[in-house]
């Protein structure tokens, strides 16, 4: 097994009321050490549920996941997940909520805060450590949802549209703050986003999905050099081209 | 988070207090027909002022009062206990809310006072039977409020617990005690006030001491002044006792407010 994850022939069916309702048809992915991987397409074609199957909280209808060489069935803390709108624990201050995975491990308490003030630190929370959720802004509690699946080091980084939520001014800040903090400490990202030129700034690989069921249509491999300028030809042209095969009538 | 405190807020509150004793004593000036029938404020809070020193029955007012409120923590203390541990059971556990539920249901409605003539069969004249009353009128509150905390807790930070490494036995007290304490409390903010005022109740029924006791005694030997001082009293204490039960729940639950 080469890559970091590894699906299989994924199909996922949810009971309707007319026979079952496939979601995700037949998909395939692979994705190696270190690589983002940005799973683009329009509207509700299933990404989040790929996402949530990866992450272990939906089950397979059929098809096998293996995160680094294990099967994966059950929700667990080699995959990190971060929401599309922030799951924080709304009763733990911002260092609470970044501990909680280390905590759950039985780290020692000075051990965990040193290693959750590193990431707090990593993402620009500083002087936020004893902020409740509801006291932080929008971009901030997706930075503390970030920090909180860094801290648990997981093998796997799954992102749901995390900066779907946000204004757009903050939408390129969280961009190239996530571009920083991955450059500054790489790991695996699987990032499902449904806007184009989030997934070239981001992606080393761009994967085009159909509206439901999801298929995989046609695989981009970005390698602009990084940080990467929304405005450069190669760029345009890339968008130019991801964007034509989408389908119209989906968007 | 500081609170700013609002002076015109606790200005307004205070006229209006003054502006209801004013009322008071207008009302109940010498010649009115209300003023023959109770005292004004003014001999009510002389006469209060008089049962700090000497004795009403057996015990000065605060002696009262101390009982009462004694009576009201072991209730209450009671009731919270088994209210908060049956509501997260049946928020939590299906099994347990499929057979407690309904049961709890019934026994939901019934008044506290529809209990008293049961409390005293079981428990007979003494303590036990206004423990009972006290206990049966807070335990519903607890409950309900609990119950629809554990259930509110939202599927999604369980997920959320569980990719971080929370092991399923640990999601409870990991994630569905601490989402339900801003409901734990509504719960017993509720059951507070009302043991408070089912202890007048109790004491109304039988007993030798008490606020409520004070009550019936006065209306007894038809001294109002005495039955006023102990409504004041009864309002005051009520009112001292939501206060400290508000300021705990804004310590421990200043994360959940917006």
């Amino acid at each position: 097994m080469s890559g970091m994850i590894q699906c299989e022939h994924i199909v996922k069916k949810f009971p309707g009321v007319n026979g079952d309702y496939e979601v995700i048809k037949d998909i395939s992915i692979e994705a190696k050490k270190n690589e983002i991987l940005v799973l683009f397409g329009s509207g509700q074609c299933g990404k989040t549920t790929l996402l949530k199957v990866i992450a272990g909280l939906e089950p397979v209808t059929s098809g096998k996941i293996f995160i680094n060489g294990k099967e994966k069935t059950a929700p667990g803390p080699e995959c990190g997940l971060v929401y599309q709108t922030t799951v924080l624990f709304p009763w733990l201050t911002t260092m609470g909520n970044v501990e909680y995975g280390p905590k759950m491990r039985g780290m020692s308490k000075k051990e965990r805060r040193e290693k959750a003030q590193h990431y707090i630190d990593l993402v620009g929370l500083r002087g936020f450590e004893k902020s409740f959720p509801n006291q932080l802004s929008g971009g901030m509690r997706q930075r503390v949802g970030i920090a909180r699946v860094y801290c648990n080091e997981p093998d796997v980084l799954l992102m749901d549209e995390p900066f779907g939520h946000l204004d757009a001014q903050t939408r390129y800040l969280m961009q190239e703050e996530l571009e920083r903090i991955w450059q500054t400490e790489k790991r695996t990202i699987v990032f499902v986003t449904n806007n184009i030129e989030e997934a070239l700034y981001l992606a080393d690989r761009v994967l085009v999905m159909s509206n439901c069921p999801a298929v995989i249509k046609k695989e981009f491999k970005v390698d602009l050099p990084r940080p990467r300028d929304y405005t450069s030809p190669e760029f345009l042209r890339l968008r130019q081209e991801i964007t034509s095969i989408v389908d119209p009538a989906e968007l | 988070m500081k609170k700013k405190i609002d002076v015109t807020r606790i200005i307004m509150g205070i006229l209006a207090v003054v502006l209801f004793l004013c009322l008071w004593t207008l009302s109940t000036r010498e010649g009115t027909t209300l003023g023959k029938l109770m005292p004004g404020p003014g001999e009510v809070f002389k006469r209060l002022l008089k049962m700090t020193h000497t004795n009403i029955g057996s015990l000065t007012i605060f002696g009262h009062m101390l009982n009462s409120l004694r009576r009201v923590l072991v209730g209450f203390f009671l009731a919270s206990v088994c209210g908060i541990l049956l509501g997260l059971g049946m928020g939590w556990n299906r099994k347990c809310e499929a057979i407690l539920r309904p049961l709890f249901e019934l026994i939901r409605p019934i008044p506290p006072l529809a209990w008293i003539s049961l409390a005293i069969v079981w428990f007979g004249l003494g303590e036990g039977g206004k423990y009972f009353i006290i206990f049966v009128s807070g335990f519903a509150n607890v409950t309900i409020n609990v119950y629809s905390g554990a259930k509110a807790v939202d599927p999604e930070v369980i997920g959320a617990a569980r990719m971080l490494g929370c092991p399923k036995h640990r999601i409870f007290t990991s994630v569905v005690l601490p989402s339900s304490i801003p409901y734990i409390f509504t719960g017993l903010q509720i059951a507070i006030s009302s043991s408070w005022a089912a202890v007048v109740a109790a004491e109304m029924v039988r007993s030798t001491n008490g606020i409520g006791w004070m009550i019936t005694a006065g209306q007894n030997i038809n001294d109002m002044e005495q039955i006023l001082a102990g409504i004041i009293v009864i309002g005051v204490v009520g009112f001292l006792l939501t206060t400290i039960m508000r300021g705990i729940e804004a310590r421990l639950c200043a994360w959940s407010r917006v």
